[in-house]
């Protein structure tokens, strides 16, 4: 039998994303995210936004490059 | 000033080429460290790593990315062995509440459609360059406060209670700012992003 997976709002997928910055997200955080971007256009736009956005700090700041 | 070269006018060119970046790395340090002298120090510490290490540096990163890294260090020894201290947190400031979070969402805590701007990224039509330009206008506009506690996270590398203590915030405030950080910089880059195309 598989467990329904809780439903997120957009707003609580930017908490997930953004705190996955400092400290790794879950299972369950993960299976939530994956689910609700599966569905979510905006939130695939906004996560795809935060990847680049935080790909482009971590070389300004001299930690990776881009 | 102890650099591997033997020629004098190479020096003189990376040794300007290091100072160039001097008002940088200050603005850098001065996020961090709440004595101007104690921010001095730490980026001259580093301008002489860079100008001692310049003839490994391998132009993979910008002079500016590359000296940002050495800053890192210097700063991090600073606040650990109390050399320096960093600015203490007060409150969330009204600055910092002034950015509407809530515009971003419908009622329904969805995207609001009309604010989301739907461009994934600019980097196949923007230079690197004016990319990295735009974080830096960006991380410019956060207030201090919040500017300063997101690059101890995100650029010092300090775990979240360390933060906490050094800056005596509580967890909750510490996580609120860091994600209200990193909301206003999408929000402010992806607008960039828009202009610049």
């Amino acid at each position: 039998m598989t467990q329904k997976i809780a439903e997120l709002t957009c707003r609580q997928t930017t908490y997930i994303v953004c705190a996955a910055r400092d400290q790794p997200i879950s299972e369950t955080e993960r299976q939530q995210l994956e689910h609700h971007l599966q569905g979510c256009k905006l939130c695939t736009a906004a996560a795809a936004q935060f990847s680049a956005v935080f790909a482009q700090v971590d070389a300004f700041l001299g930690k990776e490059t881009i | 000033m102890a650099m591997a070269s033997s020629d004098g006018g190479a020096e003189a060119h990376a040794w300007r080429e290091l100072t160039g970046e001097r008002p940088f790395l200050m603005r850098l340090a001065r996020m961090q460290l709440s004595s101007p002298a104690d921010a001095e120090d730490a980026v001259q510490e580093a301008l002489l790593a860079g100008a001692a290490g310049w003839s490994g540096y391998q132009r993979t990163s910008s002079v500016r990315s590359w000296l940002a890294g050495i800053l890192r260090f210097k700063i991090i020894d600073a606040i650990r062995s109390r050399r320096a201290q960093t600015h203490r947190f007060e409150s969330v400031s009204e600055e910092e509440m002034a950015f509407n979070l809530d515009a971003l969402f419908t009622a329904e805590d969805a995207w609001h459609p009309a604010v989301l701007v739907d461009s994934v990224c600019g980097s196949v039509m923007l230079e690197r360059r004016q990319l990295l330009d735009l974080v830096e206008i960006c991380m410019n506009r956060l207030p201090e406060q919040t500017a300063q506690l997101f690059l101890m996270r995100e650029y010092l590398g300090m775990e979240l209670p360390e933060i906490e203590q050094t800056c005596t915030i509580s967890s909750g405030n510490l996580r609120v700012l860091l994600y209200r950080a990193r909301m206003r910089l999408r929000d402010c880059a992806v607008r960039g992003w828009g202009e610049l195309n």
